[in-house]
This record gives structure tokens, sequence and C-alpha cells, in this order.
């Protein structure tokens, strides 16, 4: 009978264990890629919108040369926070319930009007060329500023998918940590320290969990290399993926020193204890 | 106090080890049912990262590259990687002398001349595609182009010269007009129509050369 209380109290403290690995992961994950504040935050911090701009001004003039247009035609032109605006509304389409689609109409007038104070006027069957050039310039801006959400409706849907999930495994990982706290409690309710020291061990064993894995993942994994269709969304992917692994890097070196001092001071209490009868 | 010391020591000691066994089953297991997954991940991952091999191949500089292009008999062995020069182009009666690189991306045609990918390399005995904006410093000139002129090509695995023999206007989607076959070399080499315009342009103007035996 007393193998078996063992038996049970370990079994339990593997589950919590694995309960609270799942929910420090989930929330890791809730309070990153899936948070919109969070993906903003680190776009801005990666100088996203301004290596975007320059992406965007490159490919403008790849399609000058053959313009008949003079090379330096567009070099002055203001459109970061156009950049920064149209990111946004792909991050929020990703997000939210908004499906916005990016007006060029704002670039088109921008470059209409460059192109007009340089030329001067111009007739029919120019103005016609130009207007199709235009539009080939606003195609290819659209094109590079979505490239990196391509996806972005599958990518909502996903989001909205794994968010209603999270809920429902969040609420039950809750509900069963406080269930099988509960039986552990009744189970040690003779020797309290006990439960303590079981919790202590659940904490240990999910810090160093984690930091196991964050060491395999930088051994085997080469973060500051990865490029991911330019040097914009690459630098975000590194930042995003390098700030994933130093707060899982510090919740196991939290939940380790956490549960060691539990299990310390438990014990402690429990010798002290025991001496003075 | 000291005894005390000693107990509670020993058994941290236990909790420490029993922790440590708990995490290695659990890693254990967890790898059993997810090892192919989490290797199938990171080998993904690796794939999008620029490994050092290929960092040292771009150290490499381009000459070296091109001098490991080489032709043998109508075939050319270790061919140049996309988006590098491997040969310049000459018309003299047009004074253009530019370098001609492998592919036809706009970045490619930013720096010089583009060679279609889907197309023969000069001596290859096929269809060479070329093409080049038709700005001041490329091809802006190809009206002042007559049949018999000449054009050379020099690669580093040889010069071959060319000898214009047609020029025709097309629409930008008659790609029939620049057949690609391998019983003839032909070179065909095309820029945006109108020379001067200014703009998107619909129309190419083709050059069509053949190899002087």
């Amino acid at each position: 009978m007393k193998k078996l209380k063992i038996f049970i109290e370990y079994l339990i403290v593997i589950i919590l264990t694995l309960i609270t690995l799942l929910y420090v992961s989930i929330n890791l994950i809730t309070t990153t890629v899936l948070n919109k504040d969070y993906i903003f935050k680190k776009l801005e911090e990666t100088n996203y919108y301004t290596e975007l701009t320059t992406l965007v001004a490159s490919n403008f003039k790849n399609y000058i040369n053959q313009s008949g247009l003079e090379e330096n035609i567009f070099e002055d032109i203001e459109i970061k926070n156009k950049v920064e605006n149209d990111t946004k509304i792909i991050i929020n389409n990703i997000y939210e319930e908004k499906q916005e689609e990016i007006n060029t109409e704002d670039l088109k007038e921008i470059l209409n009007k460059k192109i007009e104070n340089t030329l001067g006027a111009v007739t029919q069957e120019y103005k016609q060329s130009i207007d199709e050039y235009v539009k080939l310039i606003c195609n290819e801006y659209k094109h590079i500023i979505s490239s990196n959400f391509e996806i972005e409706n599958s990518l909502h849907n996903m989001y909205k998918k794994v968010i209603k999930y999270i809920e429902i495994i969040k609420m039950i990982l809750v509900v069963s940590f406080v269930i099988f706290i509960i039986i552990l409690i009744l189970l040690c309710k003779e020797k309290i320290y006990k439960f303590f020291v079981f919790i202590g061990i659940v904490a240990m064993s999910t810090g160093t969990f984690f930091i196991i894995t964050n060491t395999f993942i930088n051994l085997n994994v080469k973060i500051e290399n990865i490029l991911i269709l330019n040097n914009a969304f690459s630098q975000f992917v590194i930042t995003v993926l390098k700030d994933i692994l130093i707060n899982i890097m510090n919740y196991g070196i939290i939940l380790l020193i956490l549960g060691f001092l539990i299990t310390i001071i438990s014990n402690l209490i429990n010798y002290s204890k025991k001496d003075k009868v | 106090m000291n005894n005390l010391f000693n107990k509670t020591i020993k058994a941290t000691i236990i909790n420490v080890i029993v922790a440590l066994l708990i995490t290695l089953a659990i890693i254990i297991v967890g790898y059993l049912f997810f090892g192919a997954k989490i290797d199938e991940t990171i080998s993904i991952i690796n794939k999008l990262s620029i490994n050092s091999t290929n960092k040292e191949i771009e150290k490499l500089s381009k000459e070296e590259r091109r001098k490991e292009t080489t032709i043998t008999t109508k075939s050319i062995e270790n061919y140049p990687e996309y988006g590098t020069q491997y040969a310049t182009i000459e018309i003299s009666e047009i004074n253009v002398k530019l370098p001609v690189y492998y592919g036809d991306t706009l970045e490619v045609l930013k720096n010089g001349v583009g060679h279609s990918s889907g197309s023969y390399f000069p001596g290859e005995g096929g269809s060479i595609v070329y093409m080049g904006h038709n700005s001041k410093n490329t091809f802006r000139n190809f009206s002042q182009l007559k049949n018999n002129n000449k054009i050379i090509i020099k690669t580093n695995y040889g010069e071959y010269h060319y000898k214009i023999y047609d020029m025709k206007l097309i629409n930008e989607t008659e790609i029939d007009k620049l057949p690609i076959q391998r019983e003839k070399e032909i070179l065909m080499i095309y820029t945006c129509y109108p020379f001067n315009n200014i703009g998107y342009a619909s129309q190419r103007y083709v050059v069509y050369a053949e190899l002087e035996e």
C-alpha cells in the first residue's frame, strides 16, 4: 500500500511537471508570436520598416533603366510612412477580423507627380505609357510589402484556430493542475513538508527541461544565419527566435532556483522539527 | 546543528537527482514520440540558414569562379552561377562593351546584359538569348545596327564572333520569335522598344546574329 502511495505521488509529480511545461510554453507563445503588440514592437526594434523601405527603393531602381527616365528620379521619394502603415495593415489582417486591402493610389500620385515634375508636359501617348509604368511599380510595391506575409489569409485562419484551442488547453491545464495539487495535498496531509518538496521537484524538473531545451536548440540550430525572403524579414525572425530562446532560458533558471529553494527550505524545516521532537 | 545541515543537504541532493531523472524520462519519452519531427524541423530551419560552406563560396572571387567554366566539344562544363558575369559583349558600331551576366532578372539587368537561363551558351551550337535595357549606357542605339555588323562575345573559355543577319520588332508576348533550338548557333539580343520610350514599353527590338565559322 505504501509503495502504491509513493508510486502515485511520483506519478502526480511527473504529471504536474508536464502540465507546468505545457502551460509555460503556451504562455511563451501567446505572449510572443501570437501577440500582435509584441510583433509590432519587434518590427520596430529590428528596423523592419527602414530595411523594407530600402528594399522597396532598390526594387524601384530595377524599373528605371528601361523606362527612359533619369536614374535618380525616385531617389528622394518619401515612402517610409507608407511602408510602415501598409505593413501594419497586413499584420492587423492576420491578427484581427479586418481584411483591409493595400491601397497604392497615394503611391501612384507621388510617382506621377515626380515624373511630371521631371519631364514637364507629356503627350497622350507617353501619358498612357507612364501610367502603365507607374502601375507596374505599384504592383511591385504591393508584392514586396506583402511577400513577407504572403499567406496572410491562411495565417489569419490558423491564428483564429490556434487562439481558440490555446484558450481551451490553458483552461484544461489550470483545472488539471489544481485537481492534482489537491490530490497531492491529500496524499501528503500527514507530512505536509513532502508536498512542498514535491512542488520543488516539479519546479526543478521544469527548469532543467527548459535549460536543456535552450542548450539543445542553440547547439543544433544556426539561428543567427537564418535567411528568409530578405534581410528585413530574416532579421525580424532571428530577433523573435532569439527572444523566445532567452525567455526559455530565463524561465528555466528561475524555476530551477525556485524549486531548489523550496526543496531545501522544506527539508530544513522538516529536519529541524524532527530534531526538536 | 551540523547533523541537521547534513540531513537537509542529503535530502535535497536526493530531490535534485529525482528532479533530474524526471526531466531525463520526459526527454527520452518525448524524443521517442517526437524525435523524427524535431529532427525534421531542425533540418528545415538549418536549410534556411546560410551555412559556412555557402559563405566560403561567396568569398571566392567572381574571377576565380569564371575560370572554372570550360567548354569541351559544344558542351560547357561547370556552368557559371546564376547572377554572375561570365562574358563581355562588344558591338563596335554602337560603342557597346558590356558585361554579360547569367540570368535575366531586373537585378541582373541593372548591371549589364542578361543571358536568358533557358537558352544555350556561346559555343554550344544553339540559340543564345541576351537582353538589355534601352538605356543610354546599354542598347539605346540599337537602331543604328545594320546587317553584317559584328558582335563579339568574349568568355573565359573562348571568343565568339557573330554577324548580324536580321532585326525584328516584336510584342513582349511573342516568345516564338525567339526560338530555342540546337541545330545552329544563333545569337538573339533584344531590348525594349521604342528606344527612347518613357514609361512601360510593350514592344521588343530583336537583333539576330549567326556565328561566323
